[in-house]
């Protein structure tokens, strides 16, 4: 996942971006790359590597509006489109000024997919999209990611938590050592055919119960 | 991007580079310099480079738990300073106990304050060069004859300042290697919150390291104010920088954890040997400090770190 | 209603410690200014007379412009020492006919030299990843050899006519070194403010791992500090060599430390810029007056040294402990 985002050179092999009109863009290879292609990275410790904890909620969302601006030019923010954001999202805080520090974690969630989001990015790559997050915040993050892929972006998530991928996604993805052994369509899935393809690769037959 | 194995092994710094430097420099100067290889010059060389050494000793048990001490310079100056103008039968104490001070000063901005070891030591740095030239305000003083005896005499056919060297090193390398102070010291350097969750006592260990640092530059200017029978407030001013110079050239990660006795001692005869050489070729003195400027910001581009900054 | 005999001074109370809260977490300068113009109101009371108050700024002049360059480095949690090699560089160039061109050419090298300088301690902090303090500090072992040895072939000389009317003329009774001064300061602040640059150096002093990840354009903003950095340094130069007239090995040697001590008194700390631009400059003016005040006492370059240092380190321990406290 890091290694699409640009963060981390690939092992091997290679990544693209086909865009709506056949051009292919070569992915991985910096992170500011990534973010001129319209990809978005949601790392998954956001105290650490996401949020920006000293600063206010406007302050990290408008990050994201300044992704291709130039560095010497003026910072054109769209205050009114930040507020409307953090209402879609149901972002719970005081005004757009509060900490992100002193949100919940459910909360600093939306403030980061909001960054993303305010960039008019059209590839998410999510890692751990709930964790430490509260299980109300939990179903409006999973609304935020159904309508962002209903919308024509696509997703791409990982997650230490079986049942979320079930529930969420489109397609399953199982890798195994390194290669993808098993496309799942979402619906069909189970907790036992994920971890048997898992455990046993492409030579596992899996009942269907 | 230099792809040289400069692998050291394990965590006593040693390399290809802090070996092998210090080799192909001897060799070359042996070629280029005609009076390099004469016994007056190595007794020369190795009586300029025992107060770098230990100085650079006290620096890596700083280094070791990842900070730094630039204040040391200050420390080699205001001792000198101290021994001419104290009460001659209280010169050794009063320094070693003033540098014990100093060493408690930073220890507690460090570990106790959390201030960034630059920050606190050059701010130490500066209050105490201001003291030295308020105690002493040009070189002069008269220096007690039983300390020039103790720096400037030979015992045989060796220099006492070898010695001196021999005594730094191994009362270094036993106190790194053979004792449980030494033991945490790696272990805080490694990992520090690993270190804390077994149990060790980060600050006061952190604060020792510093300790040991300033009573290495009380012990250098001791030796130096004996070697040239005066007092110096501005000796110890290169001390700072040559002494991480010389760790770092030797292999000793300054980000902590890494490096020896051997390393520091290893870098420490690259840098007297660089300017033995440049003295015996006739260079500049100022040129000198150009070149350890060059020195240093190789050696450190040379170690990865992974921040950004400060 | 339980609260029906809720005291009348609550609110008044609430205020005041609203308040108070407020006035402490200004930056030290600005208690600290009133405090040191009060102690000299007592005790030298002829430093306030208007005259000498811009002299002072005067002398706070280039200390001033070297500490914006300063605070968005430390910001950026990053470090600039190297001020002192730079300004000695720069006067040697300017002043010693060394390089046999006419005045603006020199001035035009020497601009160039701060960008040089600039960018190769952003290169060897931002892609090798050295430590600031230790890359900054071999700059001026650097520089400062190369001007002292070529110093022996060839003295400094006279300063440029231009610089000398930076530094020694003045517009009414207002020195051009403070509206030059003024002049940066200004528009610096605004950029800082309000361009994109700016958010980048909020975002990357509030996280650093979170600025890498979220693609900001580190490298690069560390490259512009720097290089801004580097080349107010040779603007301070401009204004030192024009005030003492001629080219001397011991212009700025306390750039560095006194632009440390002025950027943490002035609020900024690292990795926040909390005092913005102003805090930091009112420390310049302070430490100028702080150290003339000294002087008046008796206390010479020793006492100034002890009190650089000590301010340097005490006002360090003091955000710590705030932050801490937090």
């Amino acid at each position: 996942m890091r290694g699409l985002a640009g963060l981390i050179p690939f092992n091997g092999g290679a990544a693209s971006k086909i865009g709506a009109d056949g051009t292919v863009f070569p992915l991985g290879r910096s992170i500011l790359a990534t973010a001129r292609l319209g990809l978005g990275f949601i790392p998954e410790d956001r105290k650490s590597e996401g949020l920006f904890q000293t600063l206010s909620i406007e302050q990290n969302m408008a990050l994201g509006m300044l992704r291709t601006a130039s560095m010497s030019s003026v910072a054109m923010i769209d205050k009114d489109r930040i507020l409307s954001l953090m209402q879609k999202m149901q972002v719970r805080a005081r005004n757009s000024q509060q900490l992100v520090s002193q949100l919940s974690g459910g909360n600093q969630q939306k403030v980061m997919f909001g960054r993303l989001l305010s960039a008019g990015v059209d590839i998410l790559l999510v890692e751990e999209p709930t964790r430490g997050v509260d299980v109300g915040a939990k179903a409006e993050i999973y609304r935020l990611l159904r309508d962002f892929a209903d919308d024509g972006g696509a997703i791409l998530m990982t997650s230490s938590e079986l049942t979320e991928h079930i529930g969420l996604c489109d397609r399953i993805l199982v890798v195994r050592e390194g290669s993808i052994v098993a496309e799942l369509p979402g619906r069909e899935a189970t907790e036992e055919s994920i971890m048997t393809y898992a455990l046993m690769g492409d030579q596992a037959t899996v009942e269907r119960a | 991007m230099i792809a040289l194995p400069l692998r050291r092994f394990g965590r006593s710094g040693l390399g290809i580079v802090s070996i092998g430097l210090p080799i192909v420099i001897f060799i070359t100067l042996s070629f280029r310099a005609e009076n390099f290889l004469t016994a007056t010059n190595i007794a020369n060389v190795n009586s300029q480079i025992t107060a770098l050494l230990i100085v650079a000793l006290g620096q890596l048990f700083v280094a070791l738990i990842g900070g730094i001490d630039i204040s040391v310079g200050s420390v080699i100056s205001l001792c000198s300073a101290l021994i001419v103008t104290v009460d001659p039968a209280f010169a050794v104490p009063v320094v070693l106990v003033t540098a014990v001070i100093v060493g408690l000063i930073n220890g507690t901005g460090v570990a106790i304050f959390k201030v960034h070891p630059l920050i606190m030591t050059l701010g130490t740095m500066t209050f105490f060069q201001g003291m030295s030239l308020l105690l002493l305000s040009g070189a002069g003083g008269a220096v007690p004859p039983a300390l020039i005896a103790m720096s400037k005499s030979t015992v045989g056919w060796l220099p006492v300042s070898f010695f001196w060297s021999v005594g730094a090193l191994v009362a270094a390398g036993v106190l790194l290697n053979k004792t449980p102070f030494g033991l945490r010291i790696y272990a805080i350097g490694s990992s520090e919150q690993s270190a804390a969750f077994s149990g060790i006592r980060v600050t006061a260990s952190r604060i020792g390291c510093y300790v040991i640092c300033s009573l290495c530059g009380a012990i250098a200017a001791i030796y130096l104010t004996g070697r040239i029978a005066t007092g110096d407030p501005t000796m110890g001013r290169p001390f700072s920088l040559d002494s991480v110079t010389a760790i770092a050239l030797g292999g000793v990660l300054l980000s902590g954890g890494v490096g020896g006795v051997t390393a520091a001692a290893l870098g420490t005869i690259t840098l007297g040997l660089m300017t033995n050489g440049m003295n015996i070729l006739g260079v500049s003195p100022f040129f000198r400090e150009a070149v350890t400027g060059v020195l240093l910001l190789l050696a450190v581009s040379l170690q990865k770190r992974k921040v950004i900054g400060i | 209603m339980i609260e029906s005999d809720a005291r009348p001074s609550g609110a008044l109370a609430l205020r005041l410690r609203d308040i108070a809260g407020r006035l402490s977490a200004m930056p030290i300068a600005y208690a600290a200014t009133a405090f040191f113009l009060v102690c000299a109101a007592i005790l030298r009371p002829n430093l306030l007379q208007p005259f000498l108050l811009m002299l002072i700024l005067r002398q706070a002049a280039p200390l001033g412009i070297a500490v914006i360059g300063q605070s968005i480095c430390i910001r950026l949690l990053s470090l600039d020492l190297s001020f002192g090699g730079v300004a000695m560089m720069a006067s040697y160039l300017l002043t010693s006919g060394v390089l046999p061109y006419s005045e603006p050419v020199l001035i035009g090298l020497s601009v160039l030299l701060g960008l040089l300088v600039g960018a190769t301690n952003a290169y060897f902090i931002a892609v090798r990843r050295a430590s600031s303090v230790i890359v900054t500090l071999a700059m001026v072992l650097i520089l400062g050899g190369i001007a002292t040895a070529l110093s022996q072939f060839r003295a400094p000389g006279d300063a440029p006519e231009m610089l000398r009317y930076i530094g020694q003329t003045r517009i009414g009774i207002v020195p051009v070194a403070v509206l030059v001064w003024i002049g940066v300061l200004v528009p610096m602040a605004l950029f800082l403010r309000y361009s994109v640059f700016g958010r980048y150096v909020d975002a990357i002093g509030s996280n650093p791992n979170a600025a890498w990840t979220s693609g900001i354009p580190y490298v690069k903003v560390i490259f512009v500090a720097h290089i801004l950095s580097s080349l107010f340094a040779v603007f301070s130069a401009f204004m030192l060599v024009g005030f003492v007239g001629f080219g001397s090995l011991s212009i700025g040697s306390d750039l560095a430390l006194n632009s440390l001590a002025a950027v943490i008194l002035g609020g900024v700390t690292f990795g926040s810029g909390k005092g913005g631009v102003l805090g930091p400059a009112v420390a310049a003016f302070m430490l100028m007056f702080v150290f003339n005040l000294l002087t008046s006492f008796g206390l010479g370059e020793p006492g100034k040294q002890m009190a650089q240092g000590a301010i340097i380190a005490l006002a360090a321990i003091a955000y710590s402990a705030r932050s801490t406290r937090i």
